[in-house]
């Protein structure tokens, strides 16, 4: 009885001293060889890592390698990361840059693979709408989308994908892509008039 | 539309601008009907790409350990200081280059020195070659010429044939052999095969004594040639002719 009191006291203000410690705090004790502290890094930015990998290369499997390639290379070089950068601006200039060779990598593949298929892979999507045309639809226009995101360049690709999906700000955006907050705007602009180019059917309403 | 409005647009939409200017945006707007759909169609692009679907991940945390115990334990160790030691080793290089280029002795090559004018050099350390005809007479001493210190080549006493032939060619250099009273040089007798080579060492301020050991020169009998190209007169062809062939040659070196 006395020891469930003491770990319900203990457990609450572990977890508040886990919560409250900010990035920097937490590198620096996986820098001094505490992995969990590590491991609480990974737990708290690995959805935005898996979701910006998954829009650059939509491959499930791509992405997901691409989320260990990522903190494997942010554990092996923490020495190297400097405390003015905001950690997930560190991690996400890390994840484009596996990101772009990953996309590069992938085209030839993917273009195979859909001609292999004769497009049929891009029907195979499971909808949650109970209405099969409501489902068929829905799927058809993502596919289009996720196409066109696709044929984009990577730098166009990264910063609508950082400024339009993830809602990153444009310093933030800027030092992820290696560029002016200037350039990042710009290249933003261009990326989002290439893109409704190419989706001028789907965004009239007409079927894609 | 021009691209300016339409990238306005796409601000406006995407929440780039503020109130005040997405209100005078919107005014702007509502007056140009192409600037309307095109306001429709980013509203419409904003939408389909905030709807893409992302699939949840599969990952954890043992396959991020797994990962990284196969990629080695621990962060990568750099030395301290890290490339400034870079510069540092390489001016160390360079004043080790100076050092070495500075303090190192001098090549005992030979060397081809150019001069304007002509220069007598002695040397203690190397006789000048000296190529010697017994038979050509005691004249030919006159023609001999020494830069290096005395120098013994052969213990062999001399012989006592005398060298009857005369030296036409020794004559040029004559005049400057005469005018050093110290050149002893004395001409070997034919058949011995020896020589002996003293040098203007008191030009020089040397002393003999100073003079390395050359070791004998073993007799040779062995015909030497001497050839000389000539001209031939009716093809104009550079011909060999014999000169001399003498049958006691000594070659110092």
């Amino acid at each position: 009885m006395i020891r469930q009191q003491l770990i319900s006291a203990v457990r609450p203000s572990i977890l508040e001293r886990m919560a409250t410690q900010t990035d920097s705090v937490l590198v620096q004790r996986a820098r001094k060889g505490e992995y969990e502290a590590f491991e609480e890094l990974f737990e708290r930015h690995r959805t935005l890592v898996y979701r910006f990998a998954y829009q650059m290369v939509p491959r499930r499997d791509d992405a997901e390698d691409i989320v260990q390639e990522a903190f494997v290379r942010a554990y092996q070089n923490l020495d190297r990361y400097r405390d003015e950068a905001k950690f997930t601006t560190w991690l996400l200039r890390i994840v484009t840059n596996l990101c772009t060779d990953q996309a590069r990598m992938n085209q030839r593949r993917h273009t195979l693979e859909q001609k292999e298929a004769n497009r049929q892979l891009d029907w195979m999507t499971v909808g949650s709408f109970e209405n099969a045309q409501e489902n068929l639809e829905e799927a058809q226009r993502h596919s289009t989308l996720r196409r066109a995101l696709n044929a984009l360049p990577e730098h166009h690709r990264a910063a609508i994908v950082l400024r339009d999906l993830e809602e990153r700000e444009y310093p933030e955006i800027a030092k992820i892509l290696g560029c002016t907050v200037g350039g990042a705007k710009l290249r933003v602009l261009r990326a989002r008039r290439a893109l409704k180019q190419r989706l001028e059917p789907l965004l009239n309403g007409e079927t894609p | 539309m021009n691209k300016k409005l339409e990238s306005r647009i796409s601000q406006l939409v995407f929440g780039d601008l503020s109130e005040r200017e997405g209100a005078a945006l919107r005014a702007e707007i509502a007056r140009d009907p192409e600037a309307v759909r095109a306001l429709a169609q980013y509203e419409a692009l904003r939408n389909e790409l905030r709807g893409l679907p992302i699939p949840p991940d599969q990952y954890s945390k043992d396959r991020l350990r797994t990962a990284i115990l196969a990629g080695g334990l621990g962060t990568r160790k750099r030395s301290p200081g890290g490339w400034l030691w870079a510069p540092v080793a390489v001016a160390g290089a360079v004043l080790a280059g100076l050092f070495l280029t500075e303090t190192r002795p001098p090549s005992k090559e030979a060397r081809f020195v150019v001069r304007e004018h002509s220069v007598e050099v002695a040397t203690n350390d190397v006789p000048t070659p000296i190529l010697r005809f017994p038979d050509e007479g005691p004249d030919a001493r006159n023609g001999l010429r020494f830069s290096a210190p005395s120098v013994e080549l052969s213990p062999e006493p001399p012989s006592s044939k005398p060298n009857s032939a005369a030296s036409a060619r020794s004559k040029p250099t004559a005049p400057r052999a005469a005018s050093n009273p110290a050149s002893q040089a004395v001409a070997a007798e034919p058949g011995a095969a020896r020589v002996e080579m003293r040098a203007l060492a008191a030009d020089a301020g040397f002393a003999p004594a100073a003079a390395p050991a050359v070791p004998s020169i073993p007799q040779s009998t062995a015909v030497i040639l001497v050839i000389g190209a000539e001209q031939d007169d009716q093809s104009g062809a550079t011909i060999a002719n014999e000169v001399h062939n003498p049958t006691n040659v000594v070659i110092g070196v």
